[in-house]
């Protein structure tokens, strides 16, 4: 493990997956006002707030390019370095879990199936699992797949609602102060696990992971766009009644001989959900590698994470009080900058401290 | 008995004991100036005509030779007989082998080496078109259970010094020839001794067929890294791509190694016609690719779990037809397609008098008649049908696509189309992670590269670039040491 390396752009890819998955499950609710077209221009500030959140990660990796966050706490920091890769797993297990838990909920909401919804869940965890075990390759060339299928599914919804957009549906950016812009913004950063994976996965990456970094910002930042103009433009208020306004906006198309896309559009979310999952299980074997003792021990924290992920999703989509501290928008927001910003900067101190201390006891040494 | 001995009787009661209750062992005695001399060989195995006027002929018309046997040995060699296979064996355990491979020994009173003789002369095919790979403007002759006539096809066809054949054997009781065959400096040399060690690591004790190595040639998975031809002139494209061939005695198939999924798509004839009309089959097979392995399942997800995805005639139409059969459209579906695959193997097994026979009482008569007796519906026998007609545009893949479709088919009604989603996510996870000699199995395609993808895979390009040698097979994408 460790010694495979993916390219920039597969790394890239899969978090793009990742991101779309988590915007498909976006609502009113959750951006915090009636107007979406306000959470454009949130999503450009999270992004521009992301360049800066991500410094320490790329700061760490330039110094340490051959170590994950896990391994360079554990080595700068001593034991209490150790509780680092514990923190990302749990980190993972919980980032993924909400996720999991909004697809579930999505199910048992709009589409109510005739079979259970923790099967289907258990069924995505389980795809995701073996993925991670077969590595992460694997997972990222299967999230090129995937994000072919997902470009070309989204490409048929939104060219087929395009033609219901309605300019009169759109409202002025704005119109009600800039308080949604903001909640939408520590929303969009709260369910990024980007900063995350890179602290964690960069060691894995070659390539051109800035341009990679930038382009998965750039890249991001246009399909969010775009889902949320369409959404407004085609759904008008209607969308701010939906629970899942990018499900209700794939429920409305209509291709002469099928007469709905929903199913095939919630088949794409589910493929990138499996490798959002997948990705994140995988770094969760990461994590267990930076303390294990015996090979083979980061195979079992895969299951484990697997299996947490899946008990805190039901947890979450089944209890309500759980739900709700759990799926509120300043408690993940709080992890994400914890685990993408304060703890990569803590260790990066941890590790200039430890150069500069290294520096000098080779100078003493050397007099 | 390990060495041969010096005493004749001692060969003699030797070889008899070995092949003792074994009629095909036939010896001839004689006497050569004086000296107690036998011939041994297997009825079957040789040539008697080449025997008799080669070897017994100028052994018994020979002058008086001179000295003891070791000087007979050196005489008959050197002046008496001039076959082009010959040569001396002192070890016992090689004699039995190549006794058993169709050669005659010959043994000399006071010698402690016998002498072999290349005279085989069994029976075997000519060429003929390959019946499971029949080609519209290819060639029409195809391997043969002789694997030297098999070299002599891809010699024939590819007049360079930097073709290789390399001997090596297979099975510990039956000692199955092998010749592993590659284009040296195109060739990976990695790929090369990784075939050779993996061949020499299996511990088969009879090796009847290529089948039996291919399994030790790769680590199992959905799909094969290891590919089968009978056709000379695709091993030799193959091999011209960095490929290894191995041509295995008594069998028409060549293992061809490292195999990516793409080739499975690809046929001689794609690279035979004009390259749009290439790129358009190669698409009609992607296409039935696809139908073949989720047609079924999909069919029963969405007349199960989504009927509002259908227009509403054409669900009318389904659901009128449901409506007069007893079973659910998991169940009839399911049933249709045993039904098809107990009648496929019918159809393969039965005597050729008898096949088609087979296929109109299965097909037309069990079909029709299930349908007229309201116990399927016409749409679930239409799909089954469609579904299986497709499978056949990609002969290479009906293995994997036959288990893959029942699973589709049960994951479409376990899950609706949520679970053909999940499968296919499975299904690409597999195919990602699977590797052939260290190249992806997926390659080009995933790892991406452009440039290749789009000279054979999504599109034919035409000869002018397809001739430059850029495509090596160890130059994929993603292609690593070989790990694994």
């Amino acid at each position: 493990m460790g010694k495979r390396k993916i390219s920039a752009a597969q790394f890239f890819i899969s978090m793009f997956v990742a991101r779309v998955v988590v915007t498909i499950a976006l609502n009113a609710q959750y951006t915090g006002g009636e107007n979406m077209l306000d959470n454009i221009v949130s999503y450009v500030l999270a992004m521009g707030l992301g360049f800066l959140i991500a410094l320490p990660v790329w700061g760490l990796h330039r110094r340490r390019p051959e170590l994950t966050i896990g391994r360079a706490a554990v080595e700068d920091m001593g034991i209490l370095g150790r509780l680092l890769p514990i923190v990302y797993f749990l980190y993972f297990v919980l980032i993924n879990g909400t996720s999991l838990a909004l697809f579930q909920l999505f199910l048992m909401d709009t589409v109510n199936p005739a079979f259970s919804a923790g099967f289907v869940a258990a069924a995505l965890v389980a795809a995701a699992l073996y993925g991670a075990l077969r590595g992460i390759e694997t997972v990222a060339r299967c999230a090129t797949c995937v994000l072919v299928a997902l470009l070309l599914g989204c490409g048929l919804v939104f060219g087929i609602v395009a033609g219901r957009f309605s300019i009169e549906n759109l409202e002025p950016l704005f119109y009600n102060g800039f308080s949604q812009t903001i909640k939408g913004t520590v929303l969009f950063i709260a369910r990024t696990s980007i900063f995350a994976d890179m602290a964690v996965l960069l060691p894995m990456v070659k390539g051109r992971k800035g341009l990679g970094f930038a382009c998965w910002a750039g890249g991001t930042a246009a399909f969010v766009g775009l889902l949320l103009l369409l959404v407004v433009g085609c759904l008008g208020r209607y969308a701010y009644t939906q629970n899942f306004p990018v499900h209700a906006l794939a429920s409305i198309t209509q291709v002469r001989s099928m007469q709905r896309l929903d199913a095939v559009f919630t088949g794409v979310w589910m493929m990138g959900l499996v490798v959002k999952l997948a990705v994140d299980i995988y770094g969760c074997r990461v994590c267990v590698s930076s303390l294990r003792k015996k090979p083979g021990e980061e195979k079992a924290g895969a299951w484990w994470a697997a299996a947490l992920m899946l008990a805190l999703a039901l947890c979450t989509a089944g209890v309500p009080l759980v739900q709700h501290f759990l799926l509120d928008t300043w408690f993940l927001f709080f992890c994400t900058v914890a685990t993408g910003f304060a703890l990569p900067l803590l260790v990066l101190a941890a590790d200039l401290l430890r150069g500069r201390r290294d520096l000098q006891k080779a100078k003493g040494e050397g007099a | 008995m390990e060495k041969v001995s010096e005493k004749l009787e001692e060969n003699k009661a030797y070889l008899q004991g070995q092949f003792a209750k074994a009629m095909d062992f036939m010896m001839r005695e004689m006497e050569l100036s004086g000296t107690g001399a036998a011939l041994f060989a297997l009825d079957g195995l040789v040539s008697k005509q080449t025997i008799t006027l080669s070897i017994l002929n100028p052994l018994m018309q020979a002058p008086v030779m001179p000295g003891d046997g070791p000087m007979k040995l050196k005489f008959i060699e050197e002046n008496v007989l001039g076959s082009m296979e010959q040569k001396r064996e002192a070890q016992m355990d090689q004699v039995l082998l190549l006794l058993m491979s169709g050669f005659a020994v010959l043994c000399i009173d006071g010698c402690k080496e016998a002498l072999v003789f290349g005279v085989q002369g069994f029976d075997s095919r000519g060429p003929e078109e390959p019946q499971n790979e029949v080609m519209q403007r290819g060639a029409k002759d195809g391997f043969t259970e002789s694997y030297q006539s098999n070299m002599a096809m891809i010699r024939r066809r590819m007049k360079t010094t930097a073709l290789k054949f390399e001997k090596a054997e297979a099975g510990s009781q039956s000692h199955t020839p092998l010749a592993i065959c590659y284009l040296e400096g195109v060739a990976s040399e990695e790929i090369v001794q990784k075939v050779k060690s993996r061949l020499e690591a299996c511990g088969l004790p009879t090796a009847l067929g290529a089948g039996y190595l291919a399994g030790f040639l790769e680590r199992g998975g959905v799909f094969s890294g290891v590919g089968m031809s009978e056709r000379p002139d695709v091993v030799c494209g193959k091999i011209e791509e960095g490929r290894v061939a191995v041509l295995v005695e008594g069998t028409p198939s060549v293992l061809l190694a490292p195999f990516l999924f793409v080739e499975n798509f690809q046929t001689l004839d794609d690279y035979l016609t004009r390259p749009f009309y290439g790129t358009f089959i190669r698409w009609l097979k992607y296409l039935a690719f696809f139908l073949s392995a989720f047609l079924p399942g999909l069919y029963v997800a969405i007349t199960t779990h989504h009927p509002e995805m259908l227009p509403e005639s054409l669900l009318l139409k389904i659901a009128e037809a449901e409506a007069q059969t007893p079973f659910p459209v998991m169940a009839e579906t399911l049933l249709l397609y045993f039904l098809y695959e107990v009648l496929r193997e019918a159809g393969l097994r039965a005597p050729r008098s008898l096949s088609a026979t087979v296929s109109i009482v299965g097909g037309l008569v069990v079909g029709d008649t299930a349908v007229s007796a309201g116990l399927v519906s016409a749409p679930s026998l239409l799909v089954v049908a469609l579904t299986a007609i497709a499978g056949y545009a990609v002969p290479r893949l009906y293995e994997p696509l036959s288990l893959l479709r029942l699973a589709f088919l049960l994951a479409g009604n376990f899950m609706g189309v949520w679970g053909v989603m999940v499968g296919l996510v499975l299904l690409l996870l597999n195919l990602c992670g699977a590797s052939s000699f260290g190249v992806p199995l997926l390659s080009p395609v995933a790892p991406f590269s452009g440039r290749l993808a789009f000279r054979d895979v999504f599109a034919r390009a035409g000869w002018q670039r397809l001739g430059r040698w850029d495509a090596k097979v160890q130059d994929m994408p993603g292609s690593r040491e070989l790990g694994q």
